[in-house]
C-alpha cells in the first residue's frame, strides 16, 4: 500500500518537473507565424491555406475566440500590450474606440487599392478621423423574412421581393396579426438581432428619432427624445401584446422561425443557410426590409474588418495576408466561403451571390439588387465615437427591460443618465492621459 | 441481537429514504436529460415541441447521431484530451501541494502560522477572474502563453482546498502523532502514515475543489492559452456560439461528453469512494 | 483578522504543541513546515496576491486631476454600482441559508442506507461537471416564457412564470440555476463529513430511544462543525463572485434586478475596458466579503 503511494507520488512529481522543462518552448525555428485574433471559429481555414501555399515559411495560427468573447479578449489583451496578436478582427463601431487606444496601424495610403475593390459602405466602416484603420471583409443588411405556408394557410398578401414593394412596419404588423389570429404561428414578428442596436437603429431613425449620439466627437447621448420614447413604445407595445416573444434570446430566433412558430423574422442573409438546412427549406421567402408610414427608409450595414496590430513584429507581412484576404478577390471568396456572408470585395461578392441563389434559387432572385440599392441608398452606419462599446452595452440593456415591459420613458431616461456619467468620465480619462 | 433489529431498521429508513432520493436525482439531471435529448435531434426540431408540452417535449421522434459524430470529428476531441490533462496534472499536483500545506497549518506548531492562515483566506477571497488580466500579462512576458504549464499553474495555487484539509487535519486526535512520534517517526512521516490514510474523504473534497476549478475554467484558457493546439473543452464548447446562431445540437452534444468523462470516472471509482464508510450501517 | 488567530488558537491542541521540548526539536519543526508551506505559499503570492497588489494600484488613480480616488468616486456616485451592492445582499442572504440547509438535508439522506445510494450521490453531483456556458444556455432555453418549465406550469394548471423577464422572478431564477450546481457541490463535502462520524455514536442513541431528530441535532451538527464551517465560508465566498451564469441568463437586467457585483466588475474590466473602476469595485468587494467571512469565523469558531 505505503509502495503504490510512493510510485504514485513519485510519477507526479517526475511528469510535473518534466512538464514544467518540456513546455514553453518557442514554435519551429525559421518560420514566422502570423496570430489572427477572431471571432470566427472555423471560418478562415480556407483562406489562410491559399496563402500559406503562396508563402513559404509564414504560418497563420488562427485564434478564435467565442462571438460573444470577442469584445473582452481584443480589450484584454491589446489593451494589456500583447504583442503575440498580429492580426485582430474588427467590428467597424468600435473602431474609433481602438484607433483611439492605439491599437491599430494607419492603412490610408492604401485607400486607392480600396477604392478600386470595394464598395463604399466597406470604405467607410474602416475609416475613423478620415483615415483608414483595417481592411473591410464583410457587409450586412437585414431582410424580412416569412413562413410562406403560414402567410398561404391565413389567407395573408405574401410580401413583394423588389424593393418597390418594401412593407410599412405599419403593414407588416397588421399582416402578422392575421396570421396568428387564424392559428398558424404562435407568433407574428421576430427579429434575429433582438434588443440589439444594430437591428434597431434603422427602425428608430427610420421613425424620425436620431441614432442616439450627438455632439463633437458623438459623445453627447440624445436617448430620451419625444422620438426615441415614440419608438419605445412601439417596441414594447410588440412584446406585451404577444406578437413578438419575450425571454427568446437573439440565438434561439432563428430556429424559432424556422420550426414554423412565428410569420415573420426580420434577420442578416446569414439565416438564409440554417432555413434551407432541414425540412424547413423553400417553405419561406423574402422582402425588403420595412420602414414607418411617414418616415425615411433606413436599412442597417457593416460587418467585420481585419486590421494588423500596431505591436506586431511582422507589420509587412501581416499586411500582406490582409490585403490577400480582403482586397485579393480571390482571396476575398475563400475568406467568405465558410461564414457565408456578403463580402465587400465586388468581385467576390458576385461569387457570393451565385452562392446564395444556389442555396435558394426562387427565393433570392432579387437578392443582389436588393443589397446593392439598401447599401448604396438607404445604409446607415452606427455612430463612430469612442463611447460606443458604452453606448451600445447601455442601449441593449435598455430595449431588452423594454421588451420585458419596463416603462419606457423612465428606462430611456436612466439610460440617458448613465450614458452622460459614463461618456463624461470617458473624456475624464482620456484628459488624465 | 440488537444490532440485528438496528441493521434492520437502517435498511428500512434506507428504502424509505429511496422514495426521496431518486426524484431528487431525477430532478437534477433533467436538465442534461433534456439537453441529451435535444443533442439527438435534427435542428429544426430542438425548438420545435418546447410548448405546450407533449410527448414530443420528451422523446424524440426522429433521431439522428450526426452532433455526435461532427462534434468527435472536429477540434474537440483534441479540446476535451487538454481538458483531460490539464485538470488531471492540477488534481495531483495540487493535492500534494494542498495536503502538505494543510498539515503544516493544522498539526505543527511554528511562529506565524496564523499569520499564514488569514493570508491564505485572503488568497481565495479574492476573485480569480478580477486579477486574471494582469496575471496573464505577467505569464505571456514569461512565456507561459499557450502552453499547459500556463494552464496548469493558476489552478495549483488553491487556498480553498488548503483550508478544507485544514479544517479536516485539526479533527484528528493528536494523540495519534505524538504516539507516532515517541515512535521516531519524523514530520513527514506522520503525515504520510498517519493522516493522509485517514483523509480519504477530506481528500476526494479537496480533489473535488480542484476538479471544479480546472474543469471548469473559461476566462483563464481564453486569455492565456486561446492556440488551437492547447485549447480547453469550455472554450471549444463556446465557438459553438457563433454570431450567426448558436448550434444547439452540436453544443448540446460537447456538454454531454464533457459531463460524461467525471460521471464515468466517478461511477469506476464508486466502490473505491464509498469505502470505509463509517456510517453505513453494516458492520465488518 | 484577529477573529482567524482566535479560531487557529482555539483549535485542538496540535501534537508538539504542549511541551516543546528542545531546540533542535523546534528548530526540526520549523525546517519541515517550511519544507510543506514554501511551494503552497509561494504559488499563492506569485498568482493570487501580488496580482491583486498590482490590481489595487490600477485602483489608485495617479496623476489624475480629479485625484487619487477619482476611481473610487466614480463608483460610489454610480447608482448602478449601489444597486449592484444591494442585489449581491440580496442574494447573499437567501442563496447562503437555501443551498447550505439543501446540502445538509440531501447529505444527511444520501448518508443513508439506501440502494445504489453512490450513483445517486453521483446524479446530484453531476451538473458540475458540466461548462457553465452550456449550462447557463441550457436553462436559458429551459426558461423561456414558451419553454418547458412554463410547459410544466400549465399543464399543472399554474400560470406561466415570467422567470427571466420580470424584476421580481429573475433573481429567483439565477438563485435556482446556482443552486442546480452548488447544492451537489457543496453536499459532497457534508457527505464526507458525516461519513468521518463514528457510527457507535448513532447506534448507542438509538438504543437510548433517540429518534430521527434528536439523533440530527445531538449527533450529526455538532459532529459536522468543521466541515460545516469550511461549507458555509467556502459557499458564501463562491456566491459573491458569482457572475458568468448572469452574463448567460440576464446580463443583469431585467431592470438592473440581477446585476451581481462581479458581473458588474467583469463588465467593467471585460467589456468597457475602465480597468481603474473595475479594480475600485474589486477592492470593495474583497472589503466586504473580508469582513462577512471574519464574522463567520467569530460566529461559529471550530472548537470541540
Amino acid at each position: 500500500m505505503a509502495r503504490t503511494r510512493t510510485s504514485v507520488a513519485a510519477t507526479s512529481l517526475l511528469s510535473t518537473v518534466l512538464l514544467l522543462s518540456s513546455c514553453g518552448g518557442g514554435n519551429g525555428e525559421d518560420e514566422v507565424v502570423l496570430t489572427w485574433l477572431n471571432p470566427h471559429a472555423g471560418a478562415y481555414e480556407p483562406v489562410v491555406e491559399a496563402f500559406e501555399e503562396r508563402n513559404e515559411g509564414v504560418r497563420i495560427e488562427l485564434q478564435s475566440v467565442p462571438f460573444d468573447q470577442v469584445v473582452e479578449q481584443t480589450q484584454a489583451r491589446l489593451g494589456a500590450g500583447d504583442t503575440g496578436i498580429d492580426i485582430v478582427s474588427v467590428d467597424p463601431p468600435r473602431l474609433a474606440n481602438m484607433v483611439a487606444q492605439g491599437f491599430l496601424t494607419n492603412e490610408s495610403e492604401y485607400l486607392p487599392e480600396m477604392e478600386d475593390q470595394f464598395i463604399e459602405a466597406g470604405i467607410n466602416s474602416v475609416t475613423a478621423d478620415g483615415e483608414q484603420w483595417a481592411y473591410p471583409l464583410w457587409t450586412s443588411n437585414n431582410f424580412l423574412f416569412y413562413n410562406r405556408e403560414a402567410l398561404e394557410n391565413a389567407g395573408v398578401e405574401i410580401p413583394g421581393e423588389s424593393h418597390e414593394d418594401r412593407l410599412t412596419w405599419e403593414d407588416v404588423l397588421k399582416r402578422a396579426e392575421e396570421v396568428v389570429d387564424a392559428g398558424e404561428t404562435t407568433y407574428g414578428f421576430g427579429m434575429d438581432q433582438v434588443d440589439r442596436y444594430y437591428a434597431l437603429q434603422p427602425m428608430i431613425e427610420s421613425i424620425g428619432a436620431g441614432n442616439g449620439l450627438t455632439g463633437d466627437d458623438n459623445l453627447t447621448p440624445e436617448v430620451n427624445t419625444p422620438e426615441w420614447v415614440e419608438f419605445g413604445e412601439w417596441y414594447s407595445d410588440i412584446h406585451s401584446s404577444g406578437l413578438a416573444p419575450r425571454g427568446v434570446e437573439p440565438e434561439q430566433m432563428v430556429d424559432l422561425f424556422r420550426s414554423g412558430q412565428s410569420a415573420f423574422l426580420l434577420g442578416g442573409a446569414s439565416a438564409i443557410g440554417r432555413m434551407q438546412d432541414g425540412d424547413f427549406s423553400d417553405s419561406w421567402g423574402m422582402a425588403p426590409h420595412p420602414y414607418f408610414e411617414n418616415g425615411a427608409v433606413v436599412t442597417p450595414t457593416d460587418s467585420w474588418a481585419i486590421g494588423i496590430t500596431s505591436t506586431t513584429e511582422h507589420e509587412e507581412l501581416a499586411r500582406e495576408f490582409v490585403q490577400f484576404a480582403t482586397l485579393n478577390p480571390g482571396g476575398a471568396e475563400l475568406a467568405s466561403s465558410v461564414n457565408t456572408l456578403p463580402p465587400v470585395n465586388t468581385e467576390a461578392f458576385e461569387a457570393y451571390v451565385d452562392f446564395i441563389q444556389d442555396l435558394a434559387p426562387e427565393q433570392t432572385e432579387g437578392f443582389s439588387e436588393l443589397f446593392r440599392i439598401d447599401s448604396e441608398e438607404h445604409a446607415r452606419h452606427r455612430p463612430e465615437s469612442v463611447g460606443y462599446v458604452h453606448f451600445e452595452t447601455q442601449m441593449n440593456q435598455a430595449f431588452s427591460d423594454i421588451r420585458n415591459g419596463a416603462n419606457v420613458e423612465n428606462t430611456l431616461n436612466q439610460g440617458q443618465q448613465a450614458l452622460d456619467r459614463e461618456l463624461a468620465n470617458l473624456e475624464n480619462l482620456a484628459a488624465d492621459n | 441481537m440488537a444490532s440485528e433489529t438496528l441493521n434492520e431498521r437502517s435498511r428500512r429508513t434506507g428504502r424509505r429514504a429511496l422514495f426521496l432520493a431518486v426524484p431528487i436525482a431525477l430532478l437534477s439531471i433533467a436538465p442534461l436529460v433534456w439537453a441529451l435529448i435535444s443533442s439527438l435531434r435534427p435542428g429544426e426540431d430542438i425548438f420545435r415541441f418546447l410548448y405546450p408540452i407533449s410527448w414530443e417535449t420528451f422523446i424524440p421522434s426522429r433521431i439522428t447521431f450526426d452532433n455526435f459524430t461532427t462534434v468527435l470529428t472536429g477540434p474537440f476531441g483534441m479540446a476535451l484530451w487538454n481538458s483531460v490533462f490539464v485538470t488531471a496534472v492540477s488534481v495531483v499536483v495540487g493535492l500534494a501541494l494542498a495536503s502538505l500545506a494543510a498539515f503544516a497549518l493544522a498539526c505543527m506548531d511554528f511562529p506565524g502560522r496564523s499569520f499564514i492562515f488569514a493570508f491564505l483566506v485572503i488568497c481565495f477571497l479574492v476573485p480569480f477572474e478580477a486579477i486574471a488580466i494582469p496575471l496573464s500579462t505577467t505569464f505571456r512576458d514569461l512565456g507561459l502563453a499557450n502552453t499547459y504549464t500556463g494552464l496548469i499553474l493558476p489552478a495549483l495555487g488553491n487556498g480553498l482546498a488548503i483550508f478544507l484539509l485544514r479544517q479536516f487535519f485539526m479533527g484528528v486526535p493528536s494523540s495519534l502523532a505524538e504516539a507516532a512520534r515517541m515512535d521516531g517517526l519524523g514530520w513527514f512521516g506522520i503525515f504520510w502514515r498517519i493522516y493522509l490514510p485517514l483523509s480519504k474523504g477530506p481528500m476526494i473534497g479537496a480533489g473535488l475543489i480542484l476538479f471544479v476549478f480546472q474543469w471548469q475554467s473559461f476566462l483563464w484558457p481564453l486569455l492565456i492559452a486561446p492556440a488551437p493546439d492547447v485549447r480547453l473543452a469550455p472554450v471549444a464548447i463556446a465557438d459553438f456560439a457563433q454570431e450567426t446562431g448558436v448550434n444547439y445540437g452540436q453544443m448540446f452534444a460537447a456538454a454531454i461528453l464533457t459531463a460524461a468523462i467525471p460521471l464515468l470516472l466517478v461511477l469506476f471509482f464508486q466502490r473505491h469512494f464509498s469505502g470505509s464508510n463509517a456510517n453505513s450501517g453494516s458492520k465488518e | 483578522m484577529t477573529t482567524i488567530q482566535a479560531e487557529t488558537v482555539s483549535g485542538s491542541p496540535p501534537p508538539t504543541r504542549r511541551k516543546p521540548r528542545f531546540g533542535a526539536q523546534r528548530a526540526n519543526t520549523l525546517m519541515w513546515a517550511g519544507i510543506f508551506l514554501l511551494p503552497s505559499v509561494i504559488l499563492l503570492i506569485l498568482l493570487r496576491f501580488a496580482p491583486m497588489v498590482a490590481a489595487f494600484s490600477d485602483a489608485l488613480a495617479f496623476g489624475s486631476t480629479r485625484g487619487i480616488w477619482s476611481n473610487f468616486s466614480f463608483i460610489f456616485s454610480d447608482p448602478a454600482f449601489w444597486n449592484s451592492l444591494w442585489i449581491t445582499l440580496i442574494f447573499s442572504i437567501i442563496i447562503n441559508p437555501l443551498q447550505i440547509a439543501l446540502a445538509l438535508g440531501l447529505a444527511v439522506l444520501l448518508t443513508k442506507h439506501i440502494p445504489m445510494v453512490g450513483l445517486w450521490r453521483t446524479l446530484i453531483l453531476l451538473p458540475v461537471a458540466v461548462p457553465q456556458v452550456v449550462s447557463a444556455i441550457i436553462w436559458l432555453v429551459l426558461f423561456r416564457p414558451d419553454g418547458p418549465l412554463n410547459g410544466i406550469t400549465r399543464a399543472l394548471g399554474l400560470p406561466s412564470i415570467p422567470w427571466l423577464t420580470e424584476p421580481g422572478w429573475a433573481l429567483w431564477s439565477i438563485i435556482v440555476v446556482c443552486s442546480w450546481v452548488g447544492v451537489g457541490y457543496w453536499m459532497t463535502f457534508l457527505v464526507a463529513g458525516i461519513r468521518e462520524i463514528p457510527n457507535s455514536l448513532y447506534e448507542a442513541s438509538s438504543i437510548d430511544g433517540a429518534g430521527a431528530w434528536r439523533q440530527f441535532w445531538h449527533i450529526t451538527v455538532p459532529g459536522l462543525r468543521r466541515p460545516l464551517l469550511f461549507v458555509l465560508v467556502a459557499d458564501t465566498v463562491s456566491n459573491f463572485l458569482i457572475f458568468a451564469p448572469v452574463r448567460i441568463l440576464t446580463r443583469g437586467g431585467p431592470e438592473g434586478s440581477t446585476d451581481l457585483i462581479m458581473y458588474n466588475i467583469t463588465e467593467r474590466a471585460y467589456t468597457l475596458g475602465d480597468t481603474g473602476a473595475a479594480s475600485a469595485a474589486t477592492l470593495v468587494l474583497i472589503v466586504v466579503v473580508i469582513a462577512v467571512v471574519a464574522v463567520q469565523f467569530r460566529l461559529m469558531p471550530g472548537k470541540d
